[in-house]
């Protein structure tokens, strides 16, 4: 009785264990699979502070949070900066992008692309 | 004003000249008698010359000026006129009383001899009169001139008495010498009647000629020619008496008038009149002031023409005493004080002038000491006291003309500092003869000038230690060495002081580098705080205004403290700079970053923002 009850208590954990990877792998495999564009390249931060204009016409997936919005002009739109995880860039929201309730702190992906002088355009945009 | 012309002539000269016309001298004795008290005072010699006499003085009273041998005195300045005046000035007024009772006693004695019209009254008039006069004496403000005036008259009256002797004398003589040529008659012809029959043979020259020989033994021609010629003495010596009476008398008179006694005067023609009635009123004077007469009484001199002046100036005298205390009383002293002056010169002795209450005096005496000074302070040329007299004066004197002063002192202090500063320019590019000419032209100008000792000190220490320092000045303001003025600004503030031109430049680099040490201290503290970015960019703005050696070795210190953040700022320029604004926004924000609260990020973050906003 001893041996058989022992043999069926590891048969348990092995399952347990192999069930519990499976959830992981399954997560991070739809999270992947269904996080915004999840295609772009993400921006090359420091490439970028250095020489933006070596970055002209590239779009870019823009992660960060919110710091604080630089200026706004209901005709154009607005200046925020964006803390990503290798420093502060500046982006312009236009008016062609619906970007309401833009605030300090909020975290945000976006499709970004370096225009004219290295003016990083946000396309597109995501709260998270 | 005629009077107080003929007045000036012995307030200035001192002396009367007085019966300059030849009078005879004679040392012989008349015959009868010698007459007493025959002197020849008051006659004065026709060959003598007294000063003031043959030019006489004139009176401007329009500039109250004197021209007098070939000078122009000024009138209130004249030290003899002036001592009396303040003298006058000074006096307590004659006892009211006593004066008006002395005065009461004059006028009776003028009143009295001019009342007497027949012979019999004007002896008794003149009696009366004399006793008057007598009294007259005992009252002090008559200082015994009532008494000269009445020894005057006595030796009048005996100059008459011994006129009756010399005309007894003559009478005797007279008949002295009818008898002698009565005698001589009879004796001629009972000498011819003896001798005539006996010596006819001779013939008649020869009669004539023993005829003369025997009136010759007699002494009879002898003697009538001793007697032609005593009469002929004793009439004119008793002429001589009369005459020098009579010229001792007008002497007393006109002395009198020239010392501007005139009741005395008055007095003195009313008794001439009366002790001697023969009508001859005619003054004996010299040419000089005969004309002077003329000219300024418009008639010949005589003793009717000095009463009538004497009567003329006391009026005067009133009036003006009157006017002088009116414009007093209103504040208007200049004119009061002129007005006052005035009537004094000529009415010194006038009841009017000598009754004048003390306080108004004294009023008038502070004016004048004031004036005094002014004028002093004029000659002086000290305008800084000329300034201070100026409002003093005005006090009391509204009337004052105070802008030829205030024209001199303006005009005077303008040359003597254009002098000064002259001098200053001089002494400070080393030219020391220059600024020692200048010195001297600005003391000629204005000799107590305060300005003028300060800028002798300040020039001689110029011309010294501080004429370097204001040379070392100029360097260093020429090489913008603000620092270098600031660290010695003891000293070249010192320099600077009578260097007006350097004054200004001088401040500024003072100033400038006064705000540089403000900003450094600020830095200083900011970077203690651990804000060594903050700090920098504090001195890189003032930097960029300033070229401080100090503020540049302190931000050489503070970059090496902050350089990941001027690494960014100087990187954010750079790519602002080539239009590079992504870049420019993002190392901006680094910077920011990098130094909370600093300004030069925000600015230029807001200027890129909207630049970013527009593309």
């Amino acid at each position: 009785m001893s041996r058989r009850s022992k043999k069926t208590s590891k048969s348990w954990i092995l399952l347990l264990a192999g069930a519990l990877f499976t959830s992981v792998a399954a997560y991070f495999v739809l999270a992947h699979l269904g996080a915004p564009y999840r295609t772009l390249q993400p921006l090359p931060v420091a490439a970028y502070v250095q020489n933006s204009l070596s970055l002209q016409g590239n779009t870019y997936r823009l992660s960060g949070q919110i710091e604080n919005q630089m200026l706004w002009d209901k005709g154009f739109g607005r200046v925020v900066s964006i803390l990503t995880s290798e420093g502060l860039v500046a982006v312009v929201f236009p008016n062609t992008v619906r970007a309401d309730n833009l605030q300090r702190g909020q975290k945000i992906i976006a499709r970004a692309e370096v225009g004219d002088k290295g003016i990083l355009k946000i396309e597109e945009f995501s709260k998270e | 004003m005629a009077p107080s012309r003929l007045i000036l002539i012995t307030l200035l000269s001192g002396t009367v000249v007085f019966g300059q016309q030849a009078v005879p001298q004679t040392s012989a004795a008349p015959a009868a008698s010698v007459p007493e008290g025959t002197t020849q005072k008051g006659v004065a010699n026709p060959a003598s010359k007294v000063t003031g006499v043959d030019e006489v003085p004139l009176l401007d009273p329009g500039s109250e000026t004197i021209f007098w041998d070939g000078k122009t005195w000024s009138m209130g300045d004249q030290r003899g006129l002036q001592a009396r005046w303040e003298k006058f000035l000074n006096e307590p007024e004659d006892e009211v009383e006593t004066y008006r009772a002395y005065n009461d006693q004059l006028t009776e004695i003028i009143n009295v001899l001019s009342a007497s019209s027949n012979a019999q009254s004007s002896s008794e008039a003149t009696a009366r009169a004399f006793a008057l006069l007598q009294q007259a004496s005992q009252y002090r403000p008559d200082a015994g001139l009532c008494q000269t005036i009445s020894n005057q008259v006595v030796a009048a009256w005996r100059g008459s008495k011994n006129g009756a002797a010399l005309a007894a004398a003559n009478r005797a003589l007279e008949n002295e010498r009818k008898r002698v040529e009565w005698n001589k008659q009879v004796t001629l012809q009972a000498n011819s009647l003896a001798q005539f029959g006996r010596n006819s043979s001779d013939g008649l020259a020869g009669e004539n000629k023993k005829a003369k020989q025997f009136l010759e033994s007699t002494g009879y021609d002898k003697r009538l020619t001793e007697i032609e010629t005593q009469l002929k003495g004793n009439d004119l010596k008793g002429e001589l008496v009369i005459a020098k009476r009579k010229l001792e008398f007008q002497a007393l008179i006109v002395q009198l008038f020239f010392q501007r006694r005139f009741q005395h005067a008055i007095i003195g023609v009313r008794f001439y009149n009366s002790v001697y009635g023969d009508g001859d009123n005619e003054l004996q004077l010299g040419e000089d002031t005969k004309n002077l007469f003329s000219r300024t009484a418009g008639m010949s001199p005589s003793l009717f023409t000095l009463e009538s002046l004497a009567r003329e100036t006391m009026g005067d005298v009133q009036k003006g005493t009157d006017a002088a205390i009116f414009l007093i009383r209103h504040n208007e002293m200049a004119s009061g004080a002129r007005r006052l002056m005035e009537s004094f010169l000529p009415g010194e002795y006038a009841p009017a002038i000598r009754t004048l209450e003390r306080d108004t005096k004294r009023e008038v005496l502070s004016y004048e000491r004031n004036r005094l000074k002014l004028l002093a302070a004029v000659e002086t040329k000290d305008y800084t006291l000329i300034g201070e007299l100026l409002p003093e004066i005005a006090k009391t004197a509204k009337d004052f003309d105070d802008t030829k002063y205030r024209g001199l002192i303006e005009t005077a202090k303008a040359q003597a500092n254009f002098h000064i500063a002259k001098a200053q320019d001089a002494a400070v590019n080393g030219e020391r003869a220059n600024a020692q000419a200048e010195l001297q032209a600005a003391g000629e100008i204005w000799p107590r000038n305060p300005a003028l000792e300060e800028a002798s000190k300040a020039l001689l220490s110029i011309s010294s230690g501080q004429g370097k320092a204001l040379k070392e000045l100029d360097d260093l303001l020429k090489q913008r060495n603000d620092r270098a003025i600031y660290d010695q600004k003891e000293k070249f503030i010192s320099a600077v002081a009578f260097a007006p031109d350097r004054q200004e430049p001088t401040k500024a680099a003072i100033e400038r580098i006064a705000k540089v040490e403000a900003v450094l201290a600020m830095a200083q503290e900011i970077a203690r705080t651990g804000n060594a970015a903050l700090a920098w960019e504090k001195l890189d703005k003032l930097h960029q205004k300033s070229k401080d050696a100090k503020v540049s070795e302190q931000l050489a210190d503070l970059s090496a403290k902050a350089s990941e953040y001027v690494s960014a700022l100087r990187a954010a320029e750079a790519a602002a700079t080539q239009q590079n604004i992504g870049s420019a926004l993002a190392l901006y924000l680094r910077a920011q970053a990098l130094a909370p609260g600093a300004e030069v990020p925000v600015e230029q973050l807001a200027q890129l923002s909207k630049q970013a906003l527009e593309k």
